[in-house]
């Protein structure tokens, strides 16, 4: 009856090195590593290969499947092209026109621009889907708030994150419903008017639920503050492999230079 | 002291539906109660007014302690409340979250909290889960969590709308065992006769806001005419007992009280109708 949902912390369960490290770190890490791509000329490849290689070291060693982090990376491939049918048009200085296909040339500065968006993003993307497959999102929801993101955020985000599938399987419920009650040549007209009804009723119950979440909550002493308790007490082996993270992150940056 | 104490409970929805009119109950530490009623007939209303989260009112003692406003978070602390849709109840990312919501809210240390988790996660038998997220569970492993993020508040009395709909046979059974392990004052609003005629010594039933019926649970569940007439049928095996002419037909069916039921047709088979 209800949806397979796609989890992106699927993986964050399993027992592994990447898993364990505390999430505050984690995230840290990650920010410094997106850091470092984004401050790249574009031309440094060295250094692109050089966090690639550590990203796919990390990817390894956490056991989450390499199709599974690198079949979501896709994500940032319609903006690489946005920008890349943008690139013909830019002005070709000093690099000239370089051929593509027969009878189409681009500038080079284009290509510059296409591969500095693509590359950056990717990696970035990897990062942070790394990041978020290795570490339940409680943790990373707990490691946000701490690092400074405001509790109000996180409280949503936390609910979002909660009942999203829900009432997605209950819109799914609501047109299936709906579905079974049509003789499939319905028109457009009747397909928008519908989809209004089928809104407002998904409104109504997500708005009850509410009010039940309220209640169940008021029932166990709710009292306008969400209580937080850190599941994970920084070790000092936490330090010690951020630490030895971050040298290796500045190695990359200082060899690249 | 009595573990609940109703008197003369009334209560209407701000759209002016009365659903309780003048209810009086009064339930023993110990005591397993079961609140019957067709839909609408006020029992979650009645369970929700146990501790005090839709209204509070001083016609309603909890353990000597009336439900106001300045009582509320010891109220709390002792119902436990576990309501019918596990997704209403469960509301946080983790499972161990929701668990140490309320003992949280109740100011509990920390320590404690994490020790309380764990018990009571051991209790429900969902031991180790506390880092899941609730929508990777199955329904039955909900409702049980949902029972847990009470019991990690260590209340004194449960009170539970309809633990076992929705639920599949086998995570009935679990629930059933669960509870009845369980040494807690008990109240459950349920349509779950043969669940009922196996946890609770106590039967209420409601009807229209109003307490119709109360008596021993073997007294009423056999009472095939005010059941209903109250929109409720009795058991199965009641139901086929009696047609067999069995006069005292047993609530709950075990080999021994079968083969009774079937020693008594054999007996009097030539008088039954």
């Amino acid at each position: 009856m209800e949806m397979e949902h796609d989890f992106l912390d699927k993986y964050a369960h399993i027992d592994g090195p990447v898993q364990r490290l505390h999430p505050h770190p984690k995230i840290l890490l990650a920010v410094l590593t997106i850091l470092l791509v984004v401050l790249t000329s574009p031309t440094n490849t060295a250094r692109f290969a050089g966090v690639g290689i550590l990203l796919a070291l990390t990817l390894a060693v956490s056991g989450v499947p390499a199709s599974f982090v690198l079949r979501r990376s896709l994500v940032v491939l319609p903006f690489v092209l946005a920008v890349a049918l943008g690139a013909p048009f830019l002005e070709p200085g000093a690099g000239g026109h370089v051929p593509i296909v027969a009878g189409l040339e681009v500038p080079r500065a284009g290509l510059l621009v296409v591969w500095n968006v693509l590359v950056k993003s990717w990696l970035s993307a990897v990062t942070m889907l790394l990041l978020v497959s290795t570490t339940p999102f409680p943790s990373l929801l707990d490691g946000a708030r701490s690092l400074g993101v405001p509790r109000i955020m996180a409280q949503v985000i936390a609910f979002m994150y909660r009942y999203l599938f829900i009432i997605q399987d209950e819109l799914m419920r609501l047109v299936r419903a709906r579905t079974s009650r049509s003789i499939g040549n319905e028109g457009f007209l009747w397909h928008a008017r519908t989809a209004g009804g089928l809104l407002g009723s998904l409104f109504i119950r997500s708005y009850e639920r509410g009010e039940r979440v309220y209640l169940a909550m008021a029932a166990r002493g709710y009292a306008g503050e969400l209580p937080i308790l850190e599941r994970q007490k920084m070790a000092s082996r936490d330090v010690v492999a951020s630490l030895v993270m971050v040298l290796v992150l500045a190695c990359v940056a200082g060899v690249t230079l | 002291m009595k573990a609940v104490e109703v008197t003369g409970l009334s209560y209407a929805y701000p759209d002016g539906t009365r659903a309780l009119r003048d209810v009086d109950l009064c339930i023993d530490e110990g005591e397993s109660v079961a609140l019957l009623g067709p839909n609408g007939a006020g029992k979650s209303t009645l369970l929700l007014h146990l501790n005090g989260v839709l209204a509070v009112s001083d016609r309603v003692h909890i353990g000597g302690l009336p439900v106001l406003q300045e009582n509320l978070s010891e109220v709390r602390r002792r119902v436990g409340l576990v309501f019918q849709d596990p997704d209403d109840q469960l509301f946080s990312p983790s499972v161990f979250d929701d668990v140490a919501f309320g003992p949280l809210n109740l100011g509990v240390p920390p320590d404690e909290v994490r020790k309380r988790v764990d018990a009571a996660l051991e209790k429900v038998g969902m031991a180790g889960y506390g880092d899941r997220s609730p929508f990777h569970l199955s329904f039955g492993e909900r409702k049980r969590i949902a029972l847990a993020t009470v019991l990690s508040m260590e209340p004194s009395l449960l009170v539970l709308d309809e633990p076992t709909s929705n639920v599949d046979p086998r995570a009935r059974r679990e629930i059933i065992e669960l509870l009845r392990g369980m040494g807690l004052t008990k109240v459950i609003a349920s349509h779950d006769m043969d669940m009922v005629a196996e946890l609770c010594d106590r039967v209420m039933v409601l009807a229209e806001g109003r307490v119709v019926a109360d008596g021993p649970v073997d007294e009423i569940l056999t009472d095939v005419e005010l059941l209903e007439r109250n929109g409720l049928e009795p058991p199965s095996s009641v139901r086929v007992l009696s047609m067999l002419g069995v006069r005292h037909p047993p609530v709950v069916l075990s080999p021994e009280t079968a083969r009774e039921a079937r020693d008594q047709v054999r007996r009097d088979g030539s008088r039954s109708p």
